[in-house]
């Protein structure tokens, strides 16, 4: 038989138990619950999601055409100027479709995007579609590097602070965890643009979107401070919750009967206790993902940086209506979409949970 | 090669810490050079009258760099305000980095006014003022190929004084009764009414001439179409401009450079940083407190002084600014020097009237007759009944110094017992609040001033209908009266009288109070030269090497 090194040091002669073995602990489902619970009860579930979804993006395109209206303006301000006639004014109003009433130019739009048409900006002429198109992609690899980077940081961060609780490293993780939550992002970019932009000219401070596909150095170093400005702030978030839920995962007696057993420490952290971690780890990820769109608009906004951020905050400025509805639509079913996804990945991760 | 005319701003050693302004800000050169233009334009004059025009322009050189300059390459410049348009008959000041660019005029003028062939080589008025005849550069071409001819001038008249495409060259298509094409490069302007000369040159200048396979609104929407030395590449609307070199341009050998890119930034201050750390070559139209952010190494660089003026609007139709005695005790409560120093750090100069040093309204004497007088104010206050009043004064966020302006004139005005509360709105409510005349101090400024005075009227705020300042109702007969004769003054002793009458009328009924002139500063690495501004303040980038 292998010998084994416990948890108290010493040697034992057990076998060597597989991971089946210990999470199979818990009860199997019912029986004939399993049945209803399969393929038919998932597409049942997809289904009433999708339409969730739908109904949400109407509420919150209706919702939004009615806020940003309340904001004084007009796109014709910005189109024309203060040196506009009274003339000249109502004349590109009408031509613009923004004489009609709300409610008109409202079911107006909602029949364009029903037939796929996100209208047009008021200010460059381009459709919305184009613009989106544009800046998505910058957008996407700015969220999805800062999303990895912040996730990789908050599972070894947490999970080492969990390990080691009450140690110099777990008061740095500490640290860290509450200067990301009180430090705003625009500041720490700002301070990141100041030494590593302007004071050591080690990178670049703004403006720039380079593929990592394409031109993978350059790439990286054009992304390298927003990545890093957001990646910290969602790992501070993160890292609270990973510690949080691996501390609590490894009190149960699961992982004292793996450590009794003799696995290695780092197979029960990383395969036992980390999988079971991972629920609320999930959970939280897709909750934070509309939080952490709101830093990518300031973020972007800080460095210049051509996404979608920068996008809703031009078009804000300048009442580009048309374009700030698609936008925010996309947004939100970024946001529905991710959370969708978190759900779906439950029934990956705990085989116990079934939709439908 | 023909070196065509370009006006360049003095290039200036990078401020800091400067004081004072007015002789420190022109130095001796520059000074020594617009006198001696004046003097030259001044002997002219009389043959101006006549006709104008040469086939061979004057020009000023760019001032000598140390390394040899070289063609080619790609000039990198930040700009903190994106594009609004391509149609460059909306003279908003976001479009001003391609106006010239991208598109040329029919002449230019030097930075004292005189006029410079450029698609028109030579224009003659008709004795009796009724009428300009201009001819045209032959063989000249549009970036699409178009030939420029007059009819495509003509076309261009017409889209200006469109009311759905002409913005605010809606007012100079007005001057004229007709445009006849005579020729394919010759076309005859007929005013409504007789027109000073410099007047009629000032319709040369100011109409951009734009391809006529683009003169739709829909199509200058989101790409330009001229004949100047830099075509339209590409632009992402909020990320970049790109312009290139223009292959077919007129005047050959020109531009030097093969593109220019337009970093487009929503704020200065990401601008500037991006300047510091060598991200850009260039940056247009930073503000003065920023310099300091910049390193020694890059030069500063003005633009024309008098092409824009900061203001301060009165509602002159609501109380308590209806009043004319409170309006005039308003104009003492300017502290132009602390201003122009601490504001703007010596980048501008005081002014009472919207013109500048080269403008033929011109009048210094003003300076000393308004000068900041609280003593007087608070009497002319107390006069009007007006005592511990709170004004509200609205200024545009985008442009923060004009609100540090406010906060001097809120510390003055707490002196003497009188308050302002001052907001920033974004643009886009500030423009609202204007058009609805729903204010009491709105502070701005305004172009359009560099040129013949009553050129004024395509600001809002001196155009004779709806106009906001007063409620869009009538205006005082006395300012009326003066721009119907200037607007009718063909003789140089004709037009100094009615430019001091209408001097008289805005500094008596001071609606709109002046307080400096808004100079662009253009910062660059040392490697950039011949960059200039118009009058109009203007980037010119026609001249432009890298070393």
């Amino acid at each position: 038989m292998p010998r084994h090194r416990g948890p108290a040091g010493g040697y034992h002669n057990r076998p060597r138990h597989s991971v089946s073995t210990v999470v199979s602990a818990t009860p199997p489902p019912a029986p004939g619950k399993a049945d209803s619970a399969g393929p038919r009860g998932m597409r049942k579930y997809l289904l009433q999601r999708v339409l969730q979804l739908l109904l949400v993006l109407v509420v919150a395109s209706a919702a939004d055409w009615y806020l940003i209206y309340l904001v004084p303006g007009s796109p014709v301000n910005a189109l024309l100027g203060s040196n506009a006639t009274p003339a000249q004014v109502t004349a590109l109003d009408k031509s613009l479709g923004l004489n009609r009433s709300l409610v008109s130019q409202y079911i107006t739009w909602l029949g364009h995007v029903l037939h796929g048409n996100l209208g047009s900006s008021y200010v460059s002429g381009l459709s919305t579609s184009t613009l989106l198109g544009q800046r998505l992609p910058a957008s996407l690899q700015l969220v999805i590097a800062s999303f990895t980077v912040g996730l990789l940081l908050a599972l070894v961060l947490g999970i080492l602070a969990a390990t080691r609780p009450r140690t110099i490293l777990s008061s740095i993780v500490s640290g860290y965890t509450t200067l990301s939550l009180s430090v705003p992002t625009f500041w720490l970019g700002i301070l990141l643009i100041l030494l590593f932009s302007v004071r050591l000219h080690f990178l670049p401070g703004s403006g720039t979107y380079i593929p990592v596909w394409q031109h993978p150095i350059a790439g990286l170093r054009a992304m390298a401070l927003p990545v890093a400005t957001l990646g910290l702030y969602v790992g501070g978030i993160m890292t609270r919750f990973v510690r949080s839920a691996v501390a609590n995962v490894l009190e149960a007696d699961y992982v004292r009967t793996a450590r009794s057993v003799g696995v290695p420490e780092r197979l029960v952290i990383l395969k036992h206790a980390l999988r079971n971690a991972l629920l609320p780890i999930v959970t939280v990820t897709g909750l934070q993902f509309g939080a952490f769109i709101g830093g990518t608009v300031i973020t972007e906004a800080v460095f210049q940086y051509p996404g979608i951020g920068t996008l809703v905050l031009s078009s804000v400025q300048a009442r580009d209506y048309a374009v700030l509805q698609g936008t925010v639509l996309l947004l939100v079913a970024a946001v529905a979409v991710v959370n969708l996804g978190v759900d779906l990945t439950y029934a990956y991760l705990n085989p116990r949970i079934r939709y439908g | 090669m023909t070196r065509n005319n370009h006006y360049e701003a003095e290039q200036l050693p990078p401020v800091e810490g400067q004081d004072g302004y007015l002789g420190k800000v022109v130095d001796r050169r520059a000074l020594l050079r617009s006198l001696a233009l004046g003097g030259l334009s001044l002997g002219s004059l009389p043959l101006l009258s006549a006709c104008g025009g040469s086939s061979a322009p004057t020009h000023k050189s760019s001032p000598a760099t140390s390394a040899a300059p070289r063609s080619g390459g790609t000039l990198n410049i930040g700009v903190s305000e994106d594009v609004v348009t391509f149609n460059p008959d909306n003279n908003l000041f976001n479009n001003f980095i391609y106006t010239r660019n991208i598109y040329d005029a029919m002449i230019d003028y030097t930075s004292n006014l005189t006029p410079i062939p450029r698609l028109a080589t030579s224009w003659k008025m008709s004795p009796d003022n009724t009428s300009l005849t201009v001819n045209l550069r032959p063989g000249v071409v549009f970036q699409d190929g178009t030939p420029v001819t007059a009819q495509a001038i003509a076309d261009n008249f017409t889209f200006a004084g469109n009311a759905a495409t002409g913005f605010s060259l809606i007012s100079i298509a007005a001057l004229l009764k007709s445009v006849t094409v005579t020729g394919p490069t010759s076309l005859q302007l007929t005013f409504v009414t007789p027109t000073p000369l410099e007047k009629a040159t000032d319709i040369l200048q100011s109409l951009p001439i734009i391809s006529p396979k683009s003169l739709t609104a829909a199509a200058l929407k989101s790409t330009a179409d001229g004949s100047g030395p830099f075509s339209f590449g590409t632009w992402t609307p909020g990320n970049e401009l790109v312009l290139k070199r223009n292959p077919t341009f007129w005047d050959h050998g020109f531009p030097y450079l093969d593109s220019v890119v337009f970093h487009i930034f929503s704020n200065a201050q990401s601008m500037v940083a991006a300047l510091s750390a060598g991200s850009l070559q260039a940056a247009v139209y930073v503000p003065p407190n920023l310099l300091s952010a910049v390193s020694s190494k890059h030069r500063v660089q003005k633009g024309h002084q008098g092409a824009l003026t900061y203001s301060f609007h009165l509602n002159a139709s609501k109380p308590p600014f209806n009043n004319k005695l409170v309006r005039q005790a308003m104009q003492l409560c300017f502290d132009r020097e602390a201003i122009v120093r601490d504001v703007l750090f010596g980048y501008s100069a005081a002014t009472v009237l919207p013109w500048g040093p080269e403008s033929p309204a011109y009048d210094p004497s003003a300076l000393t007759q308004y000068a900041f007088d609280l003593k007087k104010a608070k009497a002319m206050f107390d006069a009007a009944g007006v005592t511990k009043q709170t004004f509200a004064c609205s200024c545009p966020a985008p442009y923060p110094e004009i609100a540090s302006m406010a906060q001097i004139l809120k510390a003055d005005l707490n002196k003497i017992g009188l308050d302002i509360t001052i907001s920033t709105p974004d643009i886009n409510t500030w423009v609202s609040s204007y058009y609805a005349s729903n204010f009491q101090i709105l502070p701005e400024f305004e172009g359009n001033l560099a040129k013949y005075p009553t050129y004024c009227t395509l600001n809002s705020g001196y155009r004779l209908k709806k106009n906001p300042n007063w409620g869009n109702g009538p205006l005082p007969a006395s300012w009326v009266n003066a721009l119907a004769a200037a607007d009718s003054a063909l003789t140089p002793s004709a037009q100094k009288s009615a430019f001091a009458a209408m001097n008289k009328s805005l500094l008596d009924e001071a609606w709109i109070i002046d307080v400096a002139y808004r100079q662009s500063l253009f910062v660059s690495s040392p490697a950039i030269s011949g960059v200039g501004h118009n009058v109009d303040d203007m980037i010119e980038l026609q001249d432009t090497r890298l070393t």
